[in-house]
């Protein structure tokens, strides 16, 4: 049971059936077969064995969507890289994962990784894809002319990687969740039973999330199961977006529900479009309120489904289904803070902080078992054994669930900050920052923006007789993380407050920015 | 034959057979260390061990295979070092302080003495030396990976990992030829000596504008 078996079998009983769109583009899954093949046949071909692992820095594009597929039969572990981070965060990413080889896409990304290649002896080749190869690179197609048409026959088991997603988590740096065969196998399934969109190939879903993100790549992965089609979005942009949905025939979508209101608000007639295809909109990482909830219904005419998961879940494990959103307008208004129930195949619990059971209602850490379960942290067995100790992947979010078995998030996690939909870990801005010659000591909180939801601010102690400016600390930054992590509000003080074993009371830091707005997630 | 009482016994089980070769490797490695492998033969091997040489055929192919062997256990401790300094969670540099300890301890053994010291280019088949040398590049790929993840994490200023590792391998390869297992200088010692000099330099008087 691997993922491109399915992908095989579709690409044989179906060969015409479009396996990834973008700005109009067909790749047929026969097409994806033959070229995923050559692919997978020059990976082998350069020397790479199951377990291995490349890195692929790109924004979303159809040569992304065929080597996922490619890698996947070769039995290697592609990294992909988050396109806004900082060089120094791909170069730590990619000694971390040791990639044999880096895909970059596009003359931007390639001289991104160009001016990184010094420090990559480890790196045995350079690949520019759509772009022109410097010195010491090598083009797409040079690379594939190494491999054949023929299908690469290697001994890639359920659980091999499919792929290494990076996460940044509380300690500092981010950490590889390595992704199997069989969980990503196990999530389609369980997503595909949660849901009430259609299973038949064909199908069609518009996909702008980065693919480098779970939700991105695995609805490729999906498709590749169901024999479905994915349309491929660059960059998200409202207009462009609301066309496609209706111009591709789109079935299924996945958003933020911020964006859903981007789209009812910004688009001027979209009230008079039609979106007779759309079966399903998936949202995740916030509520949604019961006015944007029944605009949506009345403009999109369609159901909409919650997801909740985590990377190292592979993907949903807890959907509010249609009927659950039915249910929440019907007079349940607060089932919508919910993120739904556990999916099939998988165990939800709420614990305390000694992992033993809380009863319904009552607060605590959220754990997960099921076949969905990551293998584990790339080279970490010690943070491998903390999260998954007892059998139980430990979330580090607080939530609760009810008699009913719906769950409740509470505080996501204690101190990340949710900035536009994406999740900022302080210890890591916090780390960048400490590298300051004129900084003692600093603390990074989220504070409430109108625009952002929460905005990243730096609280911070000067070294003696230094001065620094939030101009230079925001250059400093900007060597260092990528633009969306950077505080752009600075505070000075004289000393951080500290609990008796010295850790920062981060909520002694909060409360002023926090008295008029409420910030819990409900 | 001459073969002492405690080589007499039939063997029971591979464990013990396993014990005598890496006795006779042991052995053969010290040889090569003093004399040097090309002036040592066999002979020589067998009679510093008191054994015979079809003794030692029986357990070894011939001169080069105890070179290889030796030169194999050697990498072999060394990838173990790797493999532990892979699963420790920390930056860049003290990974590569703990991992230069670890090379340290192994360079002052006998195998490690005679990896440096005999296997050499000639010394070998060519089989055999590829495999050593695979294992050595495996090594330094290690270490430019983690001198990258210190440029990344801020733990190791920028520099080019590579010649970094030059430096490094060069400056603890050497050991096996001044270090005397008989002094009280620990191996660790020496580690943490040459990392501190490698960390700081040994200039008196910093550069202006250096940082505190």
């Amino acid at each position: 049971m691997r993922v491109f078996d399915w992908f095989e079998y579709h690409a044989r009983a179906r060969p015409d059936v479009p396996f990834l769109r973008q700005d109009g583009v067909s790749l047929s899954y026969g097409d994806a077969e033959r070229r995923a093949n050559r692919w997978a046949q020059a990976l082998a071909e350069s020397g790479l064995s199951i377990g291995d692992r490349i890195a692929y820095l790109s924004t979303n594009a159809i040569d992304m969507g065929v080597m996922t597929m490619a890698t996947a039969k070769a039995g290697v572990a592609p990294v992909m890289l988050n396109y806004r981070l900082a060089p120094r965060e791909w170069l730590w990413i990619l000694a971390d994962s040791a990639c044999r080889i880096v895909f970059a896409r596009g003359a931007q990304y390639v001289g991104a990784v160009e001016s990184l290649r010094a420090q990559l002896p480890f790196v045995e080749c350079f690949v520019a894809v759509d772009a022109d190869a410097p010195a010491g690179w090598i083009t797409l197609d040079a690379f594939l002319a190494r491999g054949s048409d023929e299908t690469l026959r290697r001994p890639v088991g359920p659980d091999d990687m499919i792929y290494l997603i990076y996460t940044s988590g509380t300690t500092g740096h981010p950490k590889g969740v390595m992704i199997t065969h069989a969980n990503v196998i196990a999530h389609v399934e369980q997503s595909m039973t949660a849901t009430s969109a259609g299973r038949s190939p064909g199908q069609r879903a518009l996909v702008a999330t980065p693919l480098y993100h779970a939700a991105g790549v695995l609805r490729i992965m999906t498709a590749a199961i169901n024999g479905g089609t994915v349309v491929l979005m660059e960059h998200f942009d409202a207009a462009t977006f609301v066309d496609l949905l209706i111009a591709e025939r789109i079935n299924t979508v996945n958003m933020v529900p911020s964006i859903v209101l981007t789209l009812l608000d910004d688009i001027p007639d979209i009230a008079a479009r039609d979106f007779r295809h759309l079966e399903v909109i998936y949202y995740g990482a916030a509520p949604i309120a019961v006015s944007t909830l029944r605009r949506a219904l009345a403009v999109f005419k369609c159901d909409l489904i919650q997801g909740y998961g985590l990377t190292e879940s592979t993907g949903g494990i807890a959907y509010l289904n249609e009927v659950d959103h039915q249910k929440a307008l019907a007079g349940r208004p607060e089932l919508l803070r919910s993120v739904g129930r556990a999916v099939v195949l998988a165990d939800i619990r709420i614990v305390d902080a000694e992992d033993r059971d809380v009863p319904p209602g009552v607060t605590g850490e959220l754990l997960v078992r099921g076949p969905n379960v990551m293998k584990g942290y790339w080279n970490n067995p010690a943070a491998t054994a903390e999260a998954l100790r007892g059998g139980w992947l430990h979330s580090g979010d607080a939530a609760s669930m009810d008699e009913d078995g719906y769950v409740y998030l509470h505080d996501r996690m204690k101190d990340m900050i949710v900035s536009g939909g994406t999740n900022i870990y302080p210890r890591e801005v916090e780390n960048a920052l400490m590298e300051h010659p004129d900084l003692a000591d600093v603390a990074v909180i989220g504070v409430p923006d109108r625009k952002w939801g929460e905005a990243v601010m730096a609280i911070c102690v000067a070294r003696p007789g230094r001065a620094p400016q939030a101009e230079e600390l925001i250059a400093f930054c900007r060597e260092r993380l990528g633009g969306y992590k950077i505080p752009r509000r600075y505070e000075f003080v004289e000393a951080l407050p500290r609990n008796a074993s010295g850790k920062v009371l981060k909520r002694v830091l909060r409360e002023p920015f926090w008295k008029v707005a409420d910030r819990s997630i409900a | 034959m001459t073969e002492p009482i405690a080589f007499k016994r039939p063997e029971r089980d591979a464990a013990q057979r396993e014990a005598k070769r890496l006795a006779i490797l042991r052995s053969a490695a010290k040889i090569f260390n003093e004399r040097g492998f090309h002036r040592t033969s066999v002979a020589d091997v067998a009679e510093a061990l008191g054994v015979s040489k079809p003794f030692l055929y029986y357990y070894l192919q011939n001169k080069e295979d105890i070179l290889f062997e030796c030169s194999r256990i050697a990498t072999e401790e060394l990838h173990a070092v790797l493999d532990e300094v892979r699963k420790a969670d920390l930056p860049g540099w003290p990974k590569l302080e703990m991992l230069f300890r670890g090379y340290a301890k192994v360079m002052t053994t006998d195998f490690g003495i005679c990896l440096i010291r005999n296997s050499v280019p000639g010394a070998l088949p060519r089989e055999s030396w590829d495999k050593l040398r695979g294992g050595r590049r495996r090594l330094n790929k290690e270490v430019e990976r983690i001198v990258a993840l210190g440029i990344a994490d801020g733990s190791i200023r920028s520099c080019d990992p590579r010649v970094l590792s030059f430096a490094l391998f060069g400056a603890f390869n050497w050991i096996t030829f001044w270090y005397q297992q008989d002094r009280p200088l620990r191996p660790e010692a020496v580690a943490d000596y040459f990392m501190e000099i490698f960390a700081r330099g040994v200039a008196a008087a910093p550069a202006a504008g250096r940082k505190a």
